[in-house]
């Protein structure tokens, strides 16, 4: 034994240093430049000259080194154009010593590299670790190996383990290969991502305005739209890890987290291992879910629906199981907040449907209390988020005047059967499906929620008893049934949209087929419930079956789509090409703002003719610097204005902060000449939410370590509740 | 079921059904034209969707008109939304072929003036009948500019009843499920799962467009025509409307129409041309999945059994293909008969051939759906009768044969003597040449791949590549069956050694696939058959070898059937039902849906007429379908003729007339034998115009003619014969079915009665 124990740990540490070496050796950047003649020349050029400029290549903090076929090569400049030198002017030489070795210090910075004259070829090299992902990958896998040692120790924890890792393994299939394939919303969310890194870098915490957005003058992304859970991909940015690294990254741990949230979901729910893993199984790897990561790149969608399963789970405690559970509900919708807004409106709105169906429960008294508790955990723990978005929902944003024909981009009932498709992203409106994207519950999960009602149904009519399974499976297929109908044009959308006030708030959804979110939800826990009504007296060799069965029926309609999306050419690689200033649309700027205006607005700060400006620094959204001659004129500095940015002299005077031309920032200052700190700080009651948040986490981590402890707790009073 | 639970059904049916009632919206017509979808007369400025004229280079005059919609009848609105800083222009709603009492052709149906300073308009008109060019003709006033953005044409609620007849569908199907409910549970389960199965089969059916399928549009102008006929008081039709411009074509003579009758039978009812086309393939797939479940049931006498043809059956590539991609309507309306063709010819041979009325009931359906089918079906009934001959001597199973035979053509005669008519006095064009047979067979490989194109652009091509191809397979799912049925008989069996009725059932059946799949290939030898010219002429209708695959699925459909019997308990058969559910739904979902995503053929409201061309294989020999077509709509006197009071109603001409000489008219109507001309009461003879149409030479003087399409009376004898011994079969069959209901409840056997 402990010779085979032995051998096994041989093998790892081989394994993992096999890894090491692989890991290492990726760790460097190896990239070749290509040549273009530029359409203007930066001010840092000189203007005569037969210049030629590399293509843009976004570098992380490091050293790298332009390394020339043959000999010796031309002198190379290379340029940051982004980056204001201390005297205001717009492109920063990175080597000064017009060597071909430079650094890249401080944030990740958009690089080209420029030669006068003829161009030999070239690469841009950087030394060991300049990207960690191999090394990060090594520690985490090794780290797993040794935590699943000391893991599972009998042979039904070690199944529901392997099932478990089959599934977060089944559905990362595509970011297991090189480069990341493209969705629709992919930009945006890699956007996201660097915005937090570098907000943080910038001294933001929590982010508010994402400094790298909008070619560096900043967007307001974090404030309306919920992004906790992009944090660790940003911490994994100082980490060294590269940005498609990061991404990979949260796509392994959403995909790990949501097969263990509907796991546990579903055993609480459905008391068993084995109806929990079918729900996980098939829920896992649902197609749309799958769709919603790789098709669409709808990071959001796919990180609320992580924590869908544990929503459904704290409704049913609170109104059919013990009320105590209502923290389960409160945490749930914390994680659905702070991951998607328009799922978080679905959550609300189906546990509200769900709460009224149920009025009898729901108005009694221990319940309701257990509702309203939820509610102001969920509120307190969020509040940080909640109480920025509100302020800001009263701003003229783009994403508030949103115009959408919901009901034409509805499906078709036909969709609704579908199981391979095209992955192109495209959503088209009615009266054709040429060229649209497979959306799809699934046939296997359409099957589960057919099966329950003719299950249902044969008792019905035999007037047998419902067990709870039942139940459960029941109330799950009618939920199934309504996010079905509601997908389709068979629900009036153009009559709702009609309607007044409702009905200009319906645009919000945009496109009707996102409630197949909440169908995949309700058809998996159908085939969770039939499991533990009639399948649970199996032996363990026909559910292992019947699991591996349920496993390959989903896995073809989104197998399918992932290789196909893996079989495209990768839009993005690990060569320094991915692009971070994807606006969505530019819908959180102000109405009338011109995106691309503002964008490709020129960075050094301006004002009056006699304006100088030195000692000019600028991290993410914080400026510093020195002026004079600003002849009282307002200065037009490289931000875009929102509501909460500081100005303050040299004296600690604050200065007004203006909206100007076009979304741009200014400032009126005073006197001749001074400082100038400019930085994002919100508004005072942004810090009284982030308190009162910070304060109820503590509270309940407080909660979570007494009752896993097992301290004295008080006594509780007797319950007259219905179960 | 107690009467609580029915209440309860019913409530909850009924619920659900209202959720269908905000789909009424779509019950009316609703289309808004831009500018830039009609003709300009001239080149003009356009913005957007929007024609802008002005009188720096443009006169007073037409300059607009355009889409030739098609309307049905009823009441109408259109708003044209413009501006205009001049008087003088207006729009007309116009049909050009429209055609009028006076024997003129064109009409404006409404007129609205554009006045400066307003910024919409709108006109209401009625249409008695219906129009498949109706025009908006803008005609611009020449003063000031004028700029037309959009025209929209809209009717009342209910213009088309699709969304009522939906309902009723709807809770047709709960009646069903109801119904089988009352029986037990087993039923209702199995009439729950067939339904589910069906709903599955039809998906590609549920949205508001349909693709393109090869054959679709002939058949589409078959339901369109027979829609025109019986609308006109053709009853039966003979002659459609729908073709060479409303001349007519003798397609109900010539291709059976009886189960068109559904869809034109909804037409009448107002439902659109789109929804009574889907309702009929729904129709196709609900009675195929019923046909091959009882076929299954009752060899097997198991329901496991009968779900196993009915989804291996029903999913089949091929009946997919011919479904919705060959959209051979008539093929596959055959196709749903043959699983009790099996049937029937089994009792008939190797069981009891008391079930013999199964054999009419399928011969019947078969030859009502596809003449082809017919003499294929008749070959392997043939052939099965010469494989079982020993048995067949038998004086029961002999008289049976013939009760069967009799009473099969006795009921088809209706249409038997029509059809024989014309074929015998010749003259059609479908009796056409030699086909070479084994330039189309199949290579092995095709008949199981899994995933192959649906695109309806490909065909059956030339042996010696399968570029361009198009899908020919029966799927993998027929060899799992044959490895479940080893598997199944030979490892889980219990081998007592008694007889196995099930096991001879489906080996006989996978024999009788083998052959069909053999005749199917680039092995069978057909060029040396097609030497003999008595069978050349046999097979050269049929085309193309591989329509032997429609009857080698039904036999794969028994060899399923015969799989699932060695498997015991629930358990086992419910895994070897998923099983063949998986196999046999990857194919079938990988063509169903990528039929989805091809183009857009037709729309709700498309009309047929603007798709397409005609046919031309039912015209008499020396007729040019072109030549007809471009003839004119109208009457075409060969003289002076003045005429009054001119109607047309499908193949039916009534008109006053006034001539001052002996007057030759052609009429717009194909010249088929069985029109009648009266003048006045008294019989006229017809002749022929030299391009295909009818023509009567109406004396001097004054008149009243009326031509109509009268047949001969001896088609008439026939459909009395036909429906007599219809409506006394099926008083027989009630009649024996109460009879023995007291039997029944005694536990004994009852000869056709039907059990799900």
């Amino acid at each position: 034994m402990e010779k085979q124990t032995g051998r096994r740990w041989a093998a790892v540490l081989i394994c993992a240093a096999l890894a090491l070496v692989w890991a290492v050796q990726s760790s460097a950047l190896d990239l070749s430049l290509q040549w273009d003649a530029p359409a203007r020349l930066p001010a840092a050029l000189a203007q005569q000259g037969d210049w030629r400029v590399s293509q843009d290549v976004w570098l992380d903090p490091g050293r790298y080194t332009v390394e020339w076929e043959g000999e010796n090569g031309p002198e190379a400049f290379v340029l940051a154009p982004d980056a204001l030198s201390a005297d205001n002017r717009e492109g920063v030489r990175l080597n000064e010593d017009g060597g071909p070795s430079f650094t890249v210090s401080g944030q990740r910075v958009r690089v080209q590299v420029w030669v006068d004259g003829q161009a030999p070829s070239a690469r841009l090299t950087s030394g060991l670790f300049c990207e960690r992902d191999g090394l990060l990958a090594v520690a985490a896998l090794t780290a797993a190996v040794l935590l699943l040692a000391r893991g599972p120790r009998t042979g039904a924890q070690k199944a529901v383990l392997a099932v478990l890792v089959c599934c977060a393994l089944a559905s990362s299939l595509p970011v297991l290969t090189p480069g990341l394939p493209y969705g629709p919303d992919l930009h945006f969310h890699l956007t996201r991502i660097q915005g937090i890194a570098d907000g943080l870098a910038s001294g933001q915490f929590p982010v508010r305005i994402q400094p790298t957005a909008v070619s560096g003058k900043g967007y307001a992304t974090s404030l309306l739209y919920p992004d906790l859970f992009l944090y660790p991909a940003a911490l994994l940015r100082f980490a060294g890890v590269s940005l498609e690294g990061a991404y990979r990254f949260t796509i392994l741990a959403l995909n790990g987290l949501t097969a263990v949230i509907a796991w546990r979901a579903g055993r609480r729910m459905l008391g068993g291992s084995f109806a929990a893993l079918l729900f996980c199984v098939l829920y896992t790897l649902s197609p749309y879910r799958i769709c919603n990561l790789y098709v669409r790149a709808a990071l959001g969608e796919a990180l609320a629906m992580a924590f869908l399963p544990a929503v459904v789970l704290g409704f049913w405690l609170v109104l059919f199981r013990q009320p105590g559970g209502w923290p389960v509900l409160a945490l749930a919708m914390t994680g659905v907040i702070q991951s998607h807004l328009i799922s978080t409106i679905f959550c609300v709105a189906f546990g509200g449907l769900f709460c009224l169906l149920n009025l009898r429960r729901t108005l009694q008294k221990e319940r309701l209390f257990a509702l309203v508790k939820a509610a102001a955990l969920a509120l307190a723990l969020n509040l940080w988020y909640i109480l920025p978005w509100m302020r800001f929902s009263r701003e003229d944003f783009n994403i508030f005047h949103l115009q959408f024909d919901v009901w034409d981009y509805a499906l078709y009932p036909a969709q609704l059967f579908m199981t391979f498709g095209s992955v192109s992203g495209d959503a088209v409106r009615l009266g054709t499906l040429e060229g649209e994207m497979l959306l799809a519950p699934g046939l296997a999960l359409l099957a589960a929620g057919g099966a329950v009602l003719l299950a249902l149904g044969c008792a019905w009519r035999d007037g047998a008893p419902l067990p709870a399974p039942a139940r459960l499976g029941g109330w799950a297929a009618a939920f199934a049934g309504l996010s079905l109908w509601l997908c389709t044009n068979l629900f009036p959308w153009a009559l709702a949209q009609r309607l007044p006030v409702l009905g200009a708030k319906l645009s919000v959804i945009q496109f009707p087929w996102r409630f197949l979110t909440t169908a995949s939800l309700f058809l998996a826990l159908c085939a969770g419930a039939l499991a533990a009504w009639k399948l649970g007296g199996l032996r363990r060799q026909a559910k292992a079956l019947v699991l591996t069965a349920a496993f390959c029926a989903v896995l073809l309609p989104s197998a399918g789509q992932m290789l196909q999306k893996a079989a495209e050419v990768p839009s993005y690689s690990r060569n320094g090409r991915l692009i971070t200033d994807n606006l969505y649309d530019g819908q959180y700027l102000y109405v009338g703002t011109s995106a691309g205006e503002l964008a490709a607005r020129p960075r050094p700060v301006t004002g009056g003719a006699d304006l100088r400006v030195s000692g000019l620094s600028q991290r993410g959204n914080r400026l510093e610097f020195d002026w004079s001659g600003a002849g009282g004129e307002a200065m037009e500095l490289p931000l875009t204005w929102y509501p909460g940015y500081e100005a303050v002299d040299g004296d600690g005077v604050r200065l007004a902060c203006e909206r100007g031309e076009n979304g741009i920032l200014t400032v009126r200052p005073q006197g001749d000449a001074g400082h100038m700190t400019v930085r994002y700080r919100g508004l005072w009651y942004f810090r009284l939410g982030d308190l009162v948040s910070l304060a109820a986490f503590a509270g309940l981590a407080g909660w979570a370590v007494v009752r896993r402890t097992g301290l004295p707790r008080p006594l509780r009073r007797r319950s007259k509740l219905t179960v | 079921m107690e009467r609580k639970q029915t209440i309860t059904y019913w409530a909850v049916v009924l619920a659900l059904v209202c959720l269908l009632v905000p789909l009424l919206r779509e019950s009316r017509y609703l289309q808004t034209f831009t500018a830039v979808d009609l003709e300009s007369t001239v080149e003009t400025a356009t913005t957007a969707a929007s024609r802008y004229a002005d009188p720096t280079y443009l006169d007073a005059g037409l300059f607009m008109y355009g889409p030739g919609a098609y309307l049905e009848p009823g009441s109408f609105s259109l708003t044209v939304m413009y501006s205009a800083d001049g008087a003088g222009s207006y729009v007309e709603v116009y049909s050009p072929g429209w055609l009028n009492e006076d024997n003129t052709q064109g009409r404006v149906l409404a007129t609205m003036q554009l006045d400066p300073g307003q910024t919409q308009a709108r006109a209401d008109f009625l249409l008695d009948r219906g129009v498949d060019d109706l025009e908006f003709r803008v005609w611009y006033g020449g003063e000031g500019a004028l700029t037309v953005n959009t025209l929209t044409l809209r009717s009342g609620y209910l213009y088309w009843t699709d969304p009522l007849l939906l309902i009723l569908f709807v809770l047709a199907l709960a009646g069903l499920l109801w119904w089988a409910a009352r029986k037990g549970r087993p039923q209702a389960a199995v009439v729950a799962a067939l339904i589910g199965l069906t709903l599955l089969a039809s998906y590609p059916l549920f949205t508001d467009f349909l693709t393109v399928g090869m054959d679709q549009e002939f058949h589409l102008r078959r339901i369109e025509g027979l829609f025109g006929a019986l609308q006109s008081g053709q009853w039966p039709a003979r002659i459609s409307t729908q073709h060479f411009g409303g001349k007519g074509y003798a397609t109900s003579v010539m291709y059976p129409e009886l189960f068109l009758y559904f869809p034109a039978a909804l037409r009448l009812a107002g439902a659109s041309l789109l929804f009574s086309w889907k309702a009929l393939l729904f129709a196709v797939n609900l009675g195929t999945a019923f046909s091959a479940y009882f076929c299954g049931r009752r060899l097997m006498n198991s329901r496991a059994a009968g779900m196993a043809a009915a989804i291996l059956y029903l999913l089949s590539p091929y009946r997919l293909c011919d479904l919705y991609i060959r959209a051979a309507l008539g093929e596959v309306l055959a196709m749903a008969f043959l699983p009790l063709l099996l049937y029937g010819l089994w009792q008939l041979l190797a069981g009891d051939a008391g079930q013999w009325p199964w054999l009419v009931l399928a011969c019947t359906g078969i030859f009502q759906s596809h003449i082809l089918s017919t003499e294929m079906a008749a070959v392997f009934a043939a052939l099965c009768a010469l494989a079982a001959l020993p048995a067949l001597r038998r004086p029961a199973r002999l008289a049976a044969l013939g009760k069967a035979a009799g009473l099969t053509v006795l009921l088809n005669l209706w249409f038997l003597v029509p059809f024989l008519t014309y074929t015998l006095r010749g003259g059609f064009k479908i009796f056409g040449s030699h086909v070479d047979l084994h330039g189309h067979s199949l290579y092995p490989a095709q008949m199981f791949v899994t995933f192959w194109s649906p695109d309806p652009g490909l065909w059956s091509q030339e042996l010696g590549s399968l570029d361009s191809e198009m899908l020919l397979t029966l799927g993998l799912a027929p060899l799992v069956c044959l490895g479940l049925l080893a598997a199944g008989w030979w490892l889980f069996a219990p081998q007592t050694g008694g007889p196995r009725p099930g096991l001879r059932i489906g080996l006989t059946a996978a024999v009788a696939a083998g052959l069909c799949l053999y005749a199917a290939s680039v092995y069978f030898p057909w060029e040396l058959l097609q030497r003999i010219p008595a069978l050349d002429r046999l097979l050269s209708p049929v085309q193309f070898p591989w329509r032997t695959l429609a009857f080698a699925a039904a036999c794969f459909a028994v060899v399923a059937a015969a799989a699932t019997v060695p498997f015991a308990g629930r358990g086992g058969k419910m895994a070897v039902l998923g099983v063949l559910l998986a196999v046999a739904m990857l194919p079938a979902s990988a063509l169903m849906d990528g039929l989805l995503a091809t183009p857009v053929y037709m729309g709700q409201t498309d009309s047929i007429a603007h798709i397409g061309g005609n046919y031309n294989e039912y015209l008499p020999e020396g007729v040019n379908d072109e030549a007809l077509t471009a003839a004119s709509n109208a009457l075409e006197p060969q003289g002076e003729l003045a005429v009054a009071g001119l109607t047309k109603k499908g193949c039916r001409i009534e008109f006053d007339y006034t001539a001052e000489q002996d007057t030759t008219v052609y009429l717009p109507l194909t010249a088929y034998p069985g029109y009648a001309a009266r003048l006045n009461g008294e019989s006229l003879p017809l002749t022929g115009a030299p391009d295909g149409r009818l023509a009567v030479t109406l004396p001097a003087g004054s008149g009243h003619l009326t031509v109509d399409f009268a047949g001969y009376w001896y088609w008439s004898a026939a459909l009395a014969v036909s429906v007599l011994t219809a409506l006394g079969w099926g008083a027989k069959a009630v009649y024996d079915r109460r009879g023995s209901a007291p039997r029944r409840k005694r536990g004994e056997q009852v000869g056709a009665a039907v059990s799900v």
